[in-house]
């Protein structure tokens, strides 16, 4: 029996090579159960290929993925914990809405109709309509309502808001908080829309080059980093960008903006003996964050 | 354990639901319309009073003991059939929602088997219940050209043999990354031993006509007809035709669910341990490179030496020439052949090494 805050998802050194380039490297990630769970990296990452190995789809070449405890490899039991809403949904273009939910009646002993049709209240599809004639948003609702109507225990999703409309986006986002608060559902989010994630998540892994970078919860990242921003009235004679202190720096004319951990009074003396005039904290962004991490090409924090 | 999903089975038989129309309409225009047209004819010759035991028995032999037109068109179409059921799920990645989904890859494959062989037997099951019908009708006037034991036992041999094209054809589509190329590819094996055999007799042909105006002909025709035997022999496609080379009933029947039986293994462990992310190449393993690359150089390189070969024969005249300049002109129709032989060999390995390259970019 799996308790609140145990590890729904444990991806255990994880190692996946393409022909010509290595995926994933060496991966170790857990996901709480009842927790949002934000994958983020530039394109090429490694981000799809770990949700497919998570999903089996790929297999890996070495290392192990557990779901609620039980190897996904080749389970059926463990994957029909999870629901998937792929960035492109490859439906079968023949079928009709009807009988997708068929299928997945006959697939999930889980399914719940009248899920489905409470959500189509919302996502509004009509059911007589073949996959094929669906625009690429339309394909993205009914994968949601579909996976939402499963009643999975764990929702993965990769870049679930391409092809909605605002408003089907901020109706999702909502859907899934209910979700989460209601069912406990864990959710697991690759997007590259990263305001849209930082409402919502509660923890985020960078990954870049098939490895996490830094995986940590958004309010832990917000106490630990700071975004400071620094007004010089002449040209200092320390090289900013070049103090070990900041992880990051951006300068227009004499003001700076810097990331760092150790903003104290031992550093804001020295940059006073420098010239500093002026210094404030600004709001830090899971961009922010985000940037730093990738243009460092390490785990920064 | 559980092999068989209801699932998975709603959505392949929803695709192969119109295979059955395509296969069962195709045997019955093609097959038993010739059938009845032939049955026809001969009413028509009894009627008229000219009727020929012997006029007709050519047509009967095509049907039922030769590989017929619309016999060889249904084994193509079972061949595409069989590719498309596992192929169809690589184009536009569908496989990854069936992968997805809480089905393990044993029940899946299984199951689309299953589908495959059904609307096979269906079909030709169909088409059969009609011959056996058009035969009742007409026993008197048939039973001279057949019998129901001997349509019993075309119709089983015939069975098999469908079950096992489809049974090979799923495997080595769960080979190659493409939809429809497992079914080429398929296609071609089923019938390479026949295919190189008639290859070989077209290249050894100036060996043969050395030989043949040198007075040693039946040392070289026995050792092509060992050949060709050996052909038909692993040639289970061919069984359903009574040829000279042909194996006893029994055994080729025995031959077949061996087969059959030893190709559904590797089928399921191949597509359990299939990696999804390489659909799309041209074949799935390196060793199935290695193997495409060869094996078209050599059929294509033979294949042109053999039209080279009919060519140059024709141009040297050595039906017509002086017996004392056959040697030199032979000698020359083997050089250029030998050379078309290696240089197409291996400009067609350089051009399939770079297909198989942009297959996987």
């Amino acid at each position: 029996m799996m308790k609140r805050g145990d590890n729904l998802i444990s991806v255990i050194n994880a190692n996946k090579a393409y022909q010509y380039k290595k995926a994933l490297n060496g991966v170790n990630l857990e996901v709480e159960e009842g927790s949002i769970f934000g994958l983020i990296g530039p394109n090429g990452a490694g981000k799809t290929t770990l949700i497919k190995c998570i999903l089996d789809i790929y297999k890996l070449d070495s290392g192990e993925i557990k779901i609620g405890g039980k190897n996904i490899k080749n389970n059926p039991e463990a994957k029909a914990l999870i629901g998937y809403v792929a960035d492109e949904n490859r439906y079968f273009n023949t079928f009709k809405i009807d009988e997708m939910i068929k299928l997945y009646k006959m697939t999930y002993k889980n399914f719940d109709m009248d899920r489905f049709n409470e959500l189509n209240r919302i996502f509004k599809l009509p059911d007589d309509r073949s996959i094929g004639r669906l625009s690429k948003g339309m394909k993205m609702r009914l994968s949601l309502m579909l996976n939402l109507s499963i009643r999975p225990k764990i929702l993965v999703m990769d870049e679930p808001t391409s092809g909605l409309d605002p408003i089907a986006r901020k109706n999702l986002i909502q859907i899934l908080l209910d979700e989460v608060a209601e069912r406990k559902t864990t959710i697991l989010i690759s997007s590259h829309n990263l305001g849209e994630l930082e409402r919502i998540c509660d923890t985020v892994a960078i990954m870049n080059e098939g490895e996490i970078k830094y995986r940590d919860s958004l309010e832990n990242m917000k106490t630990s980093m700071k975004k400071i921003q620094i007004a010089f009235n002449e040209e200092p004679k320390l090289k900013i960008e070049e103090m070990k202190e900041f992880r990051s720096v951006e300068r227009i004319g004499r003001v700076y903006t810097v990331l760092t951990k150790d903003f104290n009074n031992q550093l804001i003396s020295k940059l006073e003996k420098e010239g500093m005039v002026f210094y404030q904290e600004i709001n830090l962004t899971l961009e922010d964050i985000f940037m730093c991490c990738i243009e460092k090409g390490t785990g920064v924090m | 354990m559980k092999y068989f999903s209801k699932g998975i089975f709603y959505k392949e038989f929803k695709m192969a639901k119109w295979f059955l129309f395509i296969l069962t309409g195709e045997l019955l225009y093609l097959f038993n319309l010739s059938f009845m047209n032939d049955i026809r004819i001969i009413k028509d010759a009894v009627k008229k009073g000219n009727f020929n035991y012997d006029s007709y028995e050519y047509a009967f032999n095509l049907l039922f003991r030769n590989t017929d037109t619309s016999q060889l068109l249904f084994i193509i179409s079972i061949i595409l059939f069989a590719s498309i059921m596992v192929g169809n799920d690589f184009v536009n990645k569908k496989y990854e929602l069936i992968a997805a989904l809480p089905y393990k890859r044993e029940e899946v494959i299984i199951t689309k088997y299953v589908v495959t062989v059904i609307i096979t037997v269906i079909s030709f099951t169909i088409s059969f219940i009609a011959v056996l019908i058009a035969f009742k009708n007409n026993q008197t006037l048939l039973s001279c050209y057949l019998s129901y034991g001997f349509l019993y036992e075309f119709y089983f041999i015939n069975l098999l043999i469908y079950v096992f094209i489809v049974t090979f054809t799923m495997l080595i589509q769960t080979l190659c990354g493409k939809n429809i190329l497992g079914g080429i590819f398929s296609g071609i094996f089923l019938i390479l031993p026949l295919g190189l055999s008639a290859l070989l007799e077209e290249v050894f042909r100036t060996i043969f006509f050395i030989k043949m105006r040198l007075g040693n002909y039946d040392f070289l025709t026995s050792i092509y007809n060992k050949i060709t035997s050996i052909a038909y022999y692993i040639s289970p496609i061919a069984y359903g035709t009574d040829y000279q080379y042909q194996l006893s009933y029994g055994i080729r029947v025995i031959i077949l669910i061996a087969c059959i039986s030893l190709l559904i293994y590797p089928l399921i462990i191949s597509f359990k341990i299939l990696p999804f992310e390489r659909c799309g190449y041209i074949s799935i393993y390196s060793l199935g490179d290695i193997i495409l690359k060869i094996g078209i150089s050599f059929c294509t390189g033979l294949l042109a030496a053999a039209v080279l070969e009919a060519n140059l024969t024709g141009v040297f005249g050595l039906y017509e020439i002086d017996i004392s300049l056959v040697q030199q002109y032979v000698n020359y129709t083997i050089f250029y052949s030998a050379l078309c032989f290696i240089g197409v060999g291996i400009f067609t390995y350089f051009i399939t090494n770079k297909i198989i390259k942009l297959s996987k970019s």
